[in-house]
């Protein structure tokens, strides 16, 4: 098949692989022919389906280094993103989107010119690599003469793709969470579901001899419920996924959403108004572990520390926490949201150590941040698409857990405040100021939990944080949400965990003073 | 596009075709018909397929994306296919434009369609909501954008570090700017005869300067612009200025205790605010019961000082285009007057599911006509008063009206600044906030799509240490 009837056909059957999928024994024939987008083949994609061969490559890199420049890269990409829509009981509406183009970079010192296009015929690829090499101005390079494949980990295995899961199933799956939620309560008024379905594959070619190949699932299910009591309204949900499986999205999965989603709806009507002012925070486990990622992640990206913009530019090696503080941010962890067998540098996922012993061990690099600091990337370059320039982003950050008994650090707050659900986070990085928004709380009153709170935004200051961390509990826990991040106009997967955390001091942005 | 074509998609004898010259002229006159052409083709392939009814964007923009350090430049293509299959919907997108990929792409996309949930509600507007178009030139294209070049814009970076340095002298640590220019092409085509064509440029342009404290603390300050022509925006020295401005202005700031006050909300991020109040009033959270303003309609929400006018058709506006994303032509409408919510965001589906008559999906340029006093006349009038100049995370409840978001600002008395602060945090609900709505400034903020003067509120109340 050529490359042209080839993609043609691949785009085709990427969509009939669901299409067709609730018709059942269509579905077998096509699954008997189609050996492409879906299946479990991480490597030799590209190659095989739209013919991106080494010499192709060697040939595009050596156009983008044709002005000079210290390396340049090719980052392929083709996905598929298949969004389910329920609302008012009906699955009505669907969203898919097909994304097939690659990104080309030339990097002088820390110059990089970047273009891309969404075709990938040879003039095309040529065209794209002469304005990325635009940035440098010198002799002509010539890339490696051999492509050598990294060896990287396999965190999230193809076997059973929820991309392969007849469309009629996915439908009945958040069919199911809307009905339990109804039968959870008289209550509810309204239920919207949705099923995030996205399958990425990407190839990174490195003028330096680097071929990588990796195919990314993330998934995700939400349930909103709007509930009404006594002519209030208040609307609550729930959110599971990563880089699951089919096996993952079951009967049970359903059930515990629903459940969740109606929990977190109807406890809200029995909120009581959050207090003001500065105060003892005792963040819950996993989901609050956003205030790692806004308070102490962001800063610690290493481009943020090379211009200067970033409370911790000067820190490294020096004390930022008690000792029973260790921080990481890590790649490895099966199936979680920002797990990556392979950056899109081409670098090999690895988990990183960040704090150790209250020492601030050192930063997240990609490629261009750890030349600049003649240290080895961390694995932490990455991109939303092919249409964006990578940069050090996190992907799971976690801390570890501590001795304490999860009861005991509660115990030990007189009047302050429990965190159990968060929502947005932002952070300053310069000057260090962080915010995270409290969905959902609890009053701590002499040692206990007592009345509800939410809707309190919670503003501190990243240094200042590390250093209140007073008591770290035995009970670490990985978000089981499916949250992303937004930096610059790049969003992307990410996860979190964290025990339960006191925090000695953190201004909470209630009305009661 | 062969007649034989324009016969079998049914097109109306572009009767609601709207042609803005580009930059180029006859270059995208060019650019207009060969989009023209592929829109007919994919409303053609659409209903050869087994579609009822179909509406085809085609979008092709090209940007290029400018900082000290990089240099990055665009042509992005996409189609976006809305299939209404047996009374069945979706929304189908691909960036593979070629025709064999598309024809496939879109008979696998009408079977996808097929296997939904029927919803009869889901059909394309009336021609009746389409008519009418503005045929009134927005101004939204700027000859200039032709002219650029990576050596001006990296001038115009310079310029701007250079400003910030020289205004920040001995504080100054570190500068970073971007900026960005684009134009995008849009074509819209149904498959009720419907079409229209629109392009405008968008240039937005961001300087972030970090100074010292004397504490050795580093402190912040910005400016961030957007505008459909570049003359628009400051200057490079002045957009230098105003962000070394902003970060000077934070020296010495700390938190302060917790406490009741008025507060200003400085007009670059009073825009911020009315998303707070724009979210709640469109149709799919309306009709979700997702809003605290659903049923609010006719009602008075705010103080009589708060008029918010939706201007999709304003000259030289950011969100300024002749059709809505429902591809129904767009009017200018007033969404509150003097207080009172007199309109919701009603697209076509959740206007019909609603019961109502349409308006169109998403606020545009938001528009709250200026009062007749600067901030600093407001603010001599005034005791103590906390100017918020940058609003830090936080959330606005869109079901309960329920707000808590961080701030950083400055504290007056009388009219003099007295203390900086920074992570502080102001909270409430909606209801009673814009209740307390007591003085419109006369400064709107132009460098975005919500042209906002300075708003200063009673009452908020503020925590800190």
């Amino acid at each position: 098949m050529d490359r042209m009837g080839r993609r043609a056909f691949l785009a085709r059957t990427a969509s009939i692989a669901a299409a067709v999928a609730a018709a059942g024994a269509v579905e077998k024939a096509l699954a008997a022919v189609d050996a492409g987008f879906f299946n479990e083949a991480t490597t030799g994609y590209f190659e095989s389906h739209f013919g991106i061969t080494d010499d192709l490559c060697r040939r595009v890199l050596g156009r983008a280094l044709s002005r000079g420049g210290d390396f340049a890269d090719l980052f392929f990409e083709h996905s598929m993103q298949t969004l389910l829509l329920l609302e008012d009981g009906n699955v009505n509406r669907a969203d898919i989107t097909v994304a097939l183009g690659v990104g080309i970079r030339t990097v002088r010192g820390s110059q990089v010119g970047y273009s891309h296009t969404d075709e990938l015929t040879e003039r095309a690829l040529l065209q794209a690599a002469q304005t990325a090499a635009e940035i440098a101005a010198g002799q002509s390079r010539k890339p490696a003469a051999r492509l050598v494949r990294p060896p990287v980990g396999d965190y999230y295995p193809l076997g059973q793709l929820l991309s392969n899961v007849p469309l009629g199933d996915r439908a009945a799956l958040i069919k199911s969470v809307n009905d339990r939620c109804f039968a959870l309560s008289p209550l509810v008024r309204k239920v919207s579901v949705e099923l995030n379905d996205e399958l990425r594959r990407i190839l990174i070619v490195t003028s330096d001899g680097v071929r990588a190949e990796d195919a990314q699932p993330y998934n995700c299910i939400y349930a909103a419920v709007v509930a009404e009591k006594n002519g209030r309204l208040e609307r609550g949900s729930s959110n599971r996924g990563g880089r699951m499986d089919a096996s993952f999205y079951s009967p049970q999965l359903a059930e515990e959403m629903a459940r969740e989603a109606v929990e977190d709806t109807l406890t809200r009507f029995d909120a009581v108004p959050g207090p003001a002012g500065e105060m003892p925070v005792v963040l819950g486990p996993g989901a609050p572990g956003l205030l790692l990622h806004e308070a102490i992640g962001h800063g610690l990206e290493a481009d943020t520390n090379w211009c200067g913009a970033s409370v911790f530019s000067q820190m490294v090696g020096k004390k930022v926490a008690e000792p029973f503080v260790r921080i990481v941010d890590d790649a490895t962890i099966p199936r979680q949201n920002g797990s990556i067998n392979v950056d899109d540098d081409g670098t090999p996922g690895k988990c990183t150590v960040l704090v150790e012993n209250g020492i601030l061990t050192g930063y997240m690099h990609d490629r261009v941040s750890a030349k600049n600091y003649s240290v080895e990337s961390t694995g932490n370059g990455r991109r939303e698409s092919f249409r964006h320039v990578v940069m050090p982003r996190m992907r799971n950050t976690i801390m570890y857990g501590g001795e304490a008994r999860p009861e005991d650090v509660i115990a030990s707050v007189k009047r302050g405040i429990y965190v159990a659900g968060v929502g947005n986070g932002s952070v300053n990085t310069a000057e260090g100021s962080f915010s995270f928004y409290v969905l959902r709380g609890n009053l701590i009153e002499n040692g206990k939990l007592t009345a509800l709170i939410k809707d309190v935004n919670i503003i501190g200051n990243a240094l200042r944080v590390l250093r209140d961390i007073a008591m770290v509990a035995n009970d670490m826990r990985l978000a089981p949400s499916a949250g992303r991040c937004i930096k610059g106009d790049q969003s992307i997967p990410i996860g979190v965990g964290l025990p339960t955390v006191l925090v000695k001091s953190l201004t909470v942005g209630g009305v009661k003073s | 596009m062969s007649k034989a074509d324009r016969a079998t998609t049914g097109h109306a004898a572009s009767a609601h075709v709207r042609v803005e010259e580009g930059p180029g002229g006859g270059q995208s006159s060019k650019l207009h018909e060969s989009m023209r052409d592929l829109a007919a083709w994919i409303v053609l392939q659409s209903t050869k397929a087994g579609a009822d009814q179909c509406c085809v964007w085609l979008k092709r923009s090209r940007s290029v994306e400018t900082t000290q350090n990089s240099l990055k430049e665009a042509v992005v293509h996409s189609v976006c296919v809305d299939l209404y299959v047996a009374g069945r919907y979706a929304s189908h997108s691909t960036s593979d434009l070629r025709r064999d990929s598309l024809r496939q792409f879109l008979s696998d996309a009408v079977a996808i369609t097929r296997l939904l949930d029927k919803d009869p509600l889901r059909t394309l507007p009336d021609l009746r909501c389409c008519s009418g178009m503005a045929r009134d030139d927005l101004r939204v294209l700027d000859s200039e954008y032709q002219s650029l070049t990576s050596r001006t814009r990296l001038e115009a970076l310079n310029t701007t570090e250079h400003a910030c340095l020289e205004r920040g002298r001995r504080r100054s640590l570190a500068f970073s700017g971007r900026s960005s220019d684009g134009v995008t092409s849009r074509m819209v085509m149904a498959s009720s005869g419907f079409e229209a064509w629109h392009e405008s440029t968008l240039f937005t342009y961001t300087s972030d300067f970090i100074v010292m404290d004397d504490d050795g603390a580093r402190r912040t300050g910005s400016f961030m612009g957007k505008a459909t022509h570049r003359a628009k925006l400051p200057t490079p020295a002045r957009a230098g200025e105003m962000a070394a401005d902003a970060a000077l202005a934070r020296l010495g700031a700390k938190r302060c205790k917790t406490e009741t006050l008025p507060v200003m909300i400085r007009n670059s991020r009073a825009g911020e605010m009315l998303r707070w109040l724009a979210q709640p009033m469109t149709g799919i959270n309306v009709q979700k019961k997702d809003s605290w303003l659903a049923d609010r309609r006719g009602q008075r929400i705010a103080s009589d000082k708060l008029t918010i006018i939706d201007d999709p058709l304003l000259r030289g506006g950011i969100e300024s285009r002749p059709f809505d994303f429902d591809a129904m032509a767009c009017r200018r409408r007033t969404m509150v007057e003097d207080g009172v919510l007199r309109d919701f965001y009603l697209g076509w589906y959740y206007a019909r599911k609603l019961g109502m008559e349409p308006t169109t999906r998403t606020a545009t340029n938001l528009i709250v006509p200026p009062g007749t006093r600067t901030p600093q006349q407001i603010l001599e009038d005034l005791g103590r008063c906390l100017v918020v100049t940058d609003l830090v995370g936080g959330n606005s409840n869109a079901t309960t009206g329920d707000f808590s978001v961080g701030v950083a600002g400055i504290l007056y008395e009388k009219g003099e600044p007295v203390q900086a602060v920074m992570e502080m945090n102001i909270a409430g609900s909606n209801q009673q906030l814009w209740t307390r709505l007591v003085e419109v400034a006369n400064d709107p903020w132009t460098y975005s799509s919500e042209r906002t003067p300075s708003l200063l509120f009673d009452a908020v109340v503020v925590s800190g240490a």
